[in-house]
């Protein structure tokens, strides 16, 4: 009997080693601007949660979060470390590993890695197995149809993505539009603008007013791209060769004005004629 | 009636070694007798109780009861058992224990409801009835034992110490109730080391030393006061702490 | 006579203070729950049923483990086992009332998680209704009644155990241990299987298929994805997982109660 009440700290020091294993990535996370960035492999994480995966996958899913909100809070012009992205990855793999079908990895590897471009084809290659874990969601599969298209050029999957997800909303008008432009092959940039547009409808009608702002800037620097960039077109069609930069663009009225980049930097034409900003395209944002 | 014949038991202690608790241990207690067994500490009276309760098992030789092996579960549906530093559910009141002691004999709550508040007046545990035990002082927690051991009317008991953690007030009661089952007729079978008690109480007394029944004999053909035939008896046996 | 081992059990469960500690526990991590949720940016429901249900199956070991170990441990250690034993009452029946008698109170305080669990759930699908998900509160209920199921079982090796092991310590580690590795060996089966022959030594593959049978199954009753994304819950795997676990503890139980015979009550 003595024994056994002896057990009680024993136990509690069990408990609290399993608790360091589960919190050990968020501790890293702290430490994360010494280089320390940790995540524990997949499969050794499934066997060890026993019966707490889920568990495990919510908490591995927050460490990602928490780190992005930290993150978040730094100045728009930093920029991050490889490992971080990295880090960030594994993170949120272990997640969709432990439970394949928990949303909230897919949704945050969508909005802080595919836009960053970060290991697009791997990561988009997830979102697309997450579409088909969770064969009742339209969301993952458009996710997975647009990016298919817009940073993959694969059409032929970004289209049956792209119905899939019109069937499983019950035939959605947006996503089937959306799929007859991938079908005729229209201009990428539209149809980012028609992607941002729709998402940031829903991030209003949900009240997420600080999301749909941070998209609405993503949205604003492409509508800026498209219009200068439709611009450059008329302008090289008229001339037959490429104008010597936006001014001139203006100067001829091919432009009204030149349009606000949203983050403070300035738009400029590269030499193949593509138009781009002197501010980081994107970084990690939600 | 009880019938011990040739009933051996040895204990397995660690690395191999071995104890001889009860060696070849022949005794007959007769129905309506008050047997009292006695000897030093160690001597195996408990192991005796136990193996006749079949806690235990015997190496060899038999144990009956009214003519049924102590192998068989019903050899015990008519016996009442207190044991030795007895620990009840402590968790509970007396009130409560002395019903699951009856329950334990299919006794109706009707009788039970009945007998126990006979049995707690008688020892002097009313007032504390409805109190959990693991409050009481060892000797209120040594008399709800008993009270245990005889909500189901045994006709044969078995007390082991039923003196031990008692002030003089609570041995009196004790002493006075095992008096009333020897006239009620009941089969008594005591061991203990206040021998004077065993000497008023019991008809017959058997001496154990080292496993061994080394004496035997009614009381009232004791030729000398109990605790010197004990003591001789002891001495006889070679064991060292009485010389 | 069965029904007072039983009561008696089910009482010395309820008196006992871990209970309320595990309570306690177990309604703090539930609150925890609906104040985690605000954190979830999607699948809120599925994250709060998340747990809610680990909070029940971690609250569920620890009775087994801190009030079912010790309520036998004590009545052997303690004595209190002779009133029972020095009557008629066959050791069998004792040893499978004292089982029935853990089995009521687990199921007592599966019952008081369930409705926990659900008082929560309810909560914050009332807070987020928007992002509550496919959680089925049905399926919840189940999971909680698959999580007794896996108790028992527990339970009764917590038995046999106690019927072998010299001391109650040696009881909580065979039981725990068994519990781990319970849960964990049909995913490291399935590792092993997808990885590919060449990965693991041969002798490997013979150890962990050996513990995937020696050991029972626990993971058949972990239904807490199921639960918490509305998944179909196939009629046929559940039979066969609440049959498992029932024949599995009559199994255990047969053969604690072999041992129990023969044991010598000193």
């Amino acid at each position: 009997m003595r024994r056994l009440t002896s057990l009680i700290p024993w136990f509690t020091a069990l408990c609290g080693t399993a608790l360091y294993l589960y919190a050990l990535p968020l501790a890293t996370v702290k430490k994360s601007q010494q280089e320390q960035l940790f995540t524990i492999p997949a499969n050794f994480l499934r066997v060890v949660s026993g019966q707490f995966k889920e568990l495990s996958a919510d908490v591995s899913f927050l460490n990602a979060l928490t780190w992005l909100g930290e993150v978040k809070t730094q100045p728009d012009t930093h920029r991050y470390r490889p490992e971080q992205y990295e880090w960030l990855h594994n993170t949120l793999k272990n997640s969709v590993a432990l439970d394949p079908y928990f949303l909230d990895p897919y949704y945050l590897m969508n909005s802080a890695l595919i836009w960053d471009r970060y290991k697009l084809a791997e990561v988009n290659g997830l979102i697309a197995k997450g579409a088909d874990t969770r064969s009742w969601d339209s969301m993952l599969a458009f996710f997975a149809g647009f990016n298919y298209y817009y940073f993959l050029d694969d059409n032929d999957k970004s289209f049956s993505y792209l119905k899939e997800a019109s069937k499983r909303s019950g035939g959605n008008p947006f996503y089937d539009s959306l799929a007859a432009r991938v079908a005729y092959k229209a201009n990428k940039i539209e149809l980012a603008i028609m992607y941002l547009e729709q998402q940031i409808h829903e991030l209003e009608l949900q009240g997420l007013q600080n999301q749909a702002a941070s998209l609405q800037r993503r949205l604003d620097l492409l509508k800026g791209i498209h219009q200068i960039e439709l611009a450059v077109e008329s302008y090289r069609k008229l001339f037959g060769k490429l104008p010597a930069d936006i001014h001139e663009l203006v100067k001829l009225g091919a432009l009204v004005s030149i349009p606000k980049e949203p983050n403070g930097g300035s738009f400029y034409i590269d030499s193949s004629g593509r138009v781009k900003s002197t501010r980081l395209f994107s970084r990690i944002c939600g | 009636m009880i019938i011990f014949e040739d009933v051996c038991k040895t204990f397995q202690l660690e690395r191999g070694k071995k104890v001889s608790a009860v060696q070849c241990l022949s005794l007959v207690v007769a129905s309506g007798e008050v047997f009292g067994c006695i000897g030093p500490n160690g001597a195996g009276k408990s192991t005796t109780i136990k193996l006749l309760l079949d806690l235990i098992r015997p190496d060899s030789g038999t144990i009956t009861i009214n003519s049924l092996p102590s192998r068989d579960n019903a050899s015990r549906a008519r016996v009442g058992y207190l044991p030795e530093n007895p620990c009840q559910y402590d968790f509970l009141t007396a009130h409560e224990y002395l019903a699951y002691s009856g329950n334990l004999s299919g006794l109706s709550s009707s009788i039970i409801a009945e007998r126990s508040s006979l049995l707690l007046e008688k020892l002097k545990l009313s007032q504390a009835a409805n109190r959990r035990i693991s409050g009481y002082s060892k000797g209120m927690q040594q008399r709800t034992a008993i009270a245990a051991a005889l909500i189901h009317n045994p006709d044969l008991v078995v007390l082991d110490e039923p003196m031990s953690g008692l002030d003089p007030l609570g041995r009196k009661l004790i002493f006075d109730l095992i008096a009333e089952l020897k006239e009620q007729g009941k089969t008594v079978f005591i061991s203990s080391h206040v021998l004077t008690d065993i000497e008023r109480l019991c008809d017959r007394v058997g001496i154990i030393v080292q496993g061994r029944l080394c004496h035997e004999g009614q009381v009232s053909d004791l030729t000398m006061p109990l605790e010197e035939l004990f003591l001789q008896v002891v001495a006889d046996t070679g064991l060292d702490e009485v010389k | 006579m069965l029904q007072a081992i039983i009561k008696v059990t089910f009482l010395e469960g309820l008196r006992n203070k871990a209970v309320y500690g595990i309570s306690l526990m177990a309604g703090l991590m539930m609150i925890f729950t609906v104040v985690l949720s605000g954190m979830i940016m999607r699948d809120v429901g599925k994250v709060a049923t998340d747990f809610a249900l680990s909070t029940a199956t971690f609250a569920a070991l620890l009775v087994v483990l801190f009030v079912g170990i010790i309520i036998l441990a004590r009545d052997l250690e303690r004595k209190t086992i002779y009133l029972a034993l020095s009557r008629s009452v066959p050791r069998s029946n004792y040893l499978v009332a004292r089982f029935l008698g853990l089995g009521l109170l687990q199921g007592f305080v599966m019952l008081l998680l369930l409705v926990a669990s659900l008082i929560t759930l309810v909560l914050v699908k009332n807070m987020y209704a928007r992002y509550f998900g496919a959680v089925s509160l049905g399926l919840v209920a189940v999971a909680h009644l698959f999580v007794f199921v896996q108790m028992l079982l527990l339970t009764a090796l917590s038995i046999l155990f106690s019927m072998v092991a010299s001391s109650p310590f040696v009881t909580f580690i065979l039981t725990i241990l068994t519990w781990l590795i319970g849960s964990s060996t049909q995913e490291v089966k399935l590792l092993i299987e997808s990885a590919g022959s060449d990965k693991f030594f041969p002798v490997v593959k013979i150890l962990v298929t050996l513990a995937y049978y020696l050991f029972p199954n626990f993971a058949l009753f972990d239904l807490k994805a199921t639960a918490a994304h509305g998944l179909t819950l196939h009629a046929g795997k559940a039979g066969f997982a609440l049959l498992y676990g029932l024949g599995y503890s009559v199994a255990v139980l047969s053969l604690a109660l072999v041992l129990f015979k023969r044991k010598e009550l000193t």
